[in-house]
């Protein structure tokens, strides 16, 4: 056999706005940061514990990873402590600290980097560590268990886990205006609307973000939801709650958008996001997970790298 | 800006989290309050979310203490936990032992067996530890409801109660899937 030259392609993100990727690191942690305030306002002293311990573990994680496997320390560049922040915004307040520790494990070590590093892990490791977290202990994400002991002058029943068990008119009293300001129970950094939203444009009109991807998958929530209640409005709720409940706001915006695991051509983002929006109404609807957006994302992350094929053909000659 | 910079950035911030951290979790913990905001009961048929603060505030339900806590109205065991009377697995038997109620003292050598208090004190019917409640207890002294003095078991004792009030106020869930989550 001759002697083949290889090149040595690497993964995506191939994306490149002329900025370094701790900077875009640190905007996306900024971004957050008011939908993270208004978490710590809520639930005090232990949402801080929380997100304090699982930014902290997530960075000494990676960093024993990479003495480990004797690579240069990557934890400068601010993705292992994004990843262990946007972790804690989905945790209830009341998290024990061995989950919280076992969950940045598994975001970091098995999310990441045993794909060998950013950039080659096909799916988003803080779903990674959310996923294995509510197989296993499924009893931690219930928020009703986990926040009976928080009293607030709003509805304290997890919209999304009321909706299932209890049906419509159990939440009937949530408005879209009370759920985009916080006024719901839910994860730390998930509940503000507002907030998420603002920091979501912020990082969509700095390029951080595509907003391909996020539109599309609020989109797919909002239609499917939509057709859902058209067909049943006894049964299913419109598309108000499932856009400003649970995980949606946060996951359009912060989850789906992880670049190592998106797509990156402009159809392929747009059926990219509306399919997580659509898996997610399934999942919620007629699966049996309250919540479908944690599980919609990481199956869609599954199907990128075919989706992402699609594009249009070079033209003028057979590819 | 170089890597190393970021190094030691994100180092020193993880050190200074991980200390907030511990601090957090071990000296800030979240207080379960006196009077329960809400109740969950777990049990074989699926999970029970009970609003006990919504159940008896004046803005809530305003139903009173003692149409539940429905014992010694004027002491503090009034608001007892209910399982501590109704157990939560079996109907409550009676001790077996004269010592499950009663601690010997001076007046007692110390390795006196069961049966030799009859020895000194005038028992029961044949000198037996009692077997029903009956037998110390008038059936009307107890709550005046005249009935068995067989103790509910707890999760008999909720669904008589909270089930007998919703059907009486016709509001609140009757029907097993409204109380209970799988
Ligand atoms: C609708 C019925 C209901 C009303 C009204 C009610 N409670 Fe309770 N309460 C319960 C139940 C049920 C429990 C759970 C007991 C258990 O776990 O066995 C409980 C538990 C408690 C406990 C904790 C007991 C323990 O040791 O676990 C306290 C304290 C208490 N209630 C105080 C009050 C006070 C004070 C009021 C009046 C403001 C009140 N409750 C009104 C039903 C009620
Ligand atoms: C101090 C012990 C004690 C505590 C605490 C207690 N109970 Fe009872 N309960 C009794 C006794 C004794 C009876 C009478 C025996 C019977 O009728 O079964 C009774 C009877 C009942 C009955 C049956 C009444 C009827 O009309 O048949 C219900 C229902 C009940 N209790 C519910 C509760 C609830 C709910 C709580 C907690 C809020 C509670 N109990 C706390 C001792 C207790
Ligand atoms: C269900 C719990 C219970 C059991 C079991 C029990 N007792 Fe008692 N006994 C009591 C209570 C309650 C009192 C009343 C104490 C008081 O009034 O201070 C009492 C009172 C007494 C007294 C009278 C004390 C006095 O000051 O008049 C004697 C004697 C006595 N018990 C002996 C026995 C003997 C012997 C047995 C075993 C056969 C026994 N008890 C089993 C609960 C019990
Ligand atoms: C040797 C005889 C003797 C035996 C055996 C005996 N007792 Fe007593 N008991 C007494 C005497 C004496 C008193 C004191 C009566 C008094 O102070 O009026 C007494 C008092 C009591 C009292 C009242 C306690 C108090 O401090 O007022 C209780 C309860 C009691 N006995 C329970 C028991 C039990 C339960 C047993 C079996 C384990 C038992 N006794 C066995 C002699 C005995
Ligand atoms: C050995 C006798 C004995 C037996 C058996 C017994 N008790 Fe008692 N119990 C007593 C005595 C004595 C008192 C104290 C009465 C008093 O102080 O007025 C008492 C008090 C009580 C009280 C408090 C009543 C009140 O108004 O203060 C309750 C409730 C009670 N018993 C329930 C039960 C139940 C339920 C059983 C059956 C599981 C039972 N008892 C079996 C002797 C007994
Ligand atoms: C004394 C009366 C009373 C008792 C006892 C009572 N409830 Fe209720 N419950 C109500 C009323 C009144 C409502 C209001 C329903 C409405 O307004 O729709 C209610 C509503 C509820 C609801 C639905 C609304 C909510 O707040 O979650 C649940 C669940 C519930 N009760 C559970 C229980 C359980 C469990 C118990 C027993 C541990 C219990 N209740 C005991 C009166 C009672
Ligand atoms: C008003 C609310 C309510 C309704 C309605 C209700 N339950 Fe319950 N159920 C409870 C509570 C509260 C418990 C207590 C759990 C405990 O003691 O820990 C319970 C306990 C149980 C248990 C567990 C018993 C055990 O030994 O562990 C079973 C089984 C059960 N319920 C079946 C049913 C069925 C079947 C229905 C419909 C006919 C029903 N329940 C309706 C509130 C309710």
């Amino acid at each position: 056999m001759h002697k083949q030259k290889k090149y040595i392609v690497s993964h995506a993100p191939f994306w490149h706005d002329g900025s370094r990727l701790t900077t875009k690191n640190y905007h996306i942690m900024l971004a957050v940061l008011i939908a993270l305030a208004a978490g710590i306002v809520k639930y005090g002293v232990p949402a801080v514990g929380v997100i304090a311990l699982s930014v902290s573990t997530a960075i000494f994680w990676e960093l024993i990873m990479n003495k480990i496997t004797s690579r240069t320390a990557t934890i400068g560049n601010g993705n292992a402590a994004l990843t262990g922040l946007l972790f804690a915004m989905m945790l209830p307040p009341t998290m024990p600290w061995w989950a919280v520790v076992t969950g940045t494990f598994v975001c970091v070590i098995i999310g990441k980097e045993i794909f060998g590093g950013l950039g080659g892990n096909p799916f988003n490791p803080v779903l990674i560590g959310m996923a294995i977290l509510m197989i296993a202990w499924k009893d931690l994400f219930d928020f009703d268990q986990a926040l009976i002991n928080y009293d607030f002058d709003y509805l304290v029943l997890y919209p999304l886990a009321a909706l299932k068990h209890f049906g419509i008119s159990s939440i009937e009293s949530l408005s879209a205006i009370d759920l985009l300001s916080g006024k719901q129970t839910g994860a730390i950094g998930t509940t503000f609307g507002f907030g998420l939203i603002l920091g979501g444009v912020y990082l969509i009109i700095r390029g951080f973000v595509r907003w391909e991807i996020s539109v599309s998958y609020l989109l797919g929530i909002f239609v499917t939801a939509f057709i859902f209640k058209s067909a049943d409005s006894a049964t299913y709720a419109g598309p108000v709650i499932h856009l400003f409940s649970g995980y949606t706001l946060f996951g359009a915006f912060f989850l789906a958008t992880e670049d190592s695991s998106s797509p990156v051509n402009f159809i392929p983002m747009l059926i990219y996001g509306a399919a997580i929006g659509i898996m997610t109404i399934l999942i919620r609807n007629i699966g049996v997970y309250v919540d479908g957006t944690v599980f919609a994302i990481l199956l869609i992350n599954l199907a990128n790298p075919i989706i992402d094929k699609i594009r249009p053909k070079a033209m003028g000659r057979a590819v | 800006m170089n890597v190393s910079k970021d190094f030691k950035i994100a180092v020193i911030m993880a050190v200074i989290l991980f200390l907030v951290g511990i601090v957090c979790y071990a000296a800030f913990p979240v207080k379960t309050p006196e009077k329960p905001l809400r109740l969950m009961f777990k049990c074989k048929a699926g999970q029970v979310l009970f609003t006990h603060k919504k159940h008896a505030s004046d803005s809530g339900y305003g139903i009173s203490c003692t149409d539940c806590h429905h014992h010694n109205e004027d002491d503090e065991t009034s608001l007892m936990s209910c399982g501590e009377c109704h157990f939560a697995e079996e109907p409550m038997a009676v001790p077996k032992s004269c010592m499950e109620c009663h601690e010997l003292d001076e007046n007692h050598h110390e390795a006196d067996s069961e049966k030799a208090c009859a020895d000194c004190h005038q028992m029961g019917e044949g000198g037996k530890t009692p077997e029903t409640c009956n037998e110390c207890h008038e059936p009307e002294d107890i709550e005046g409801q005249g009935k068995s003095m067989k103790l509910h078991a707890r999760p008999d004792a909720f669904h008589s109660q909270c089930i007998s009030c919703h059907k009486d106020n016709d509001a609140g869930p009757v029907k097993c899937s409204e109380c209970h989550v799988m």
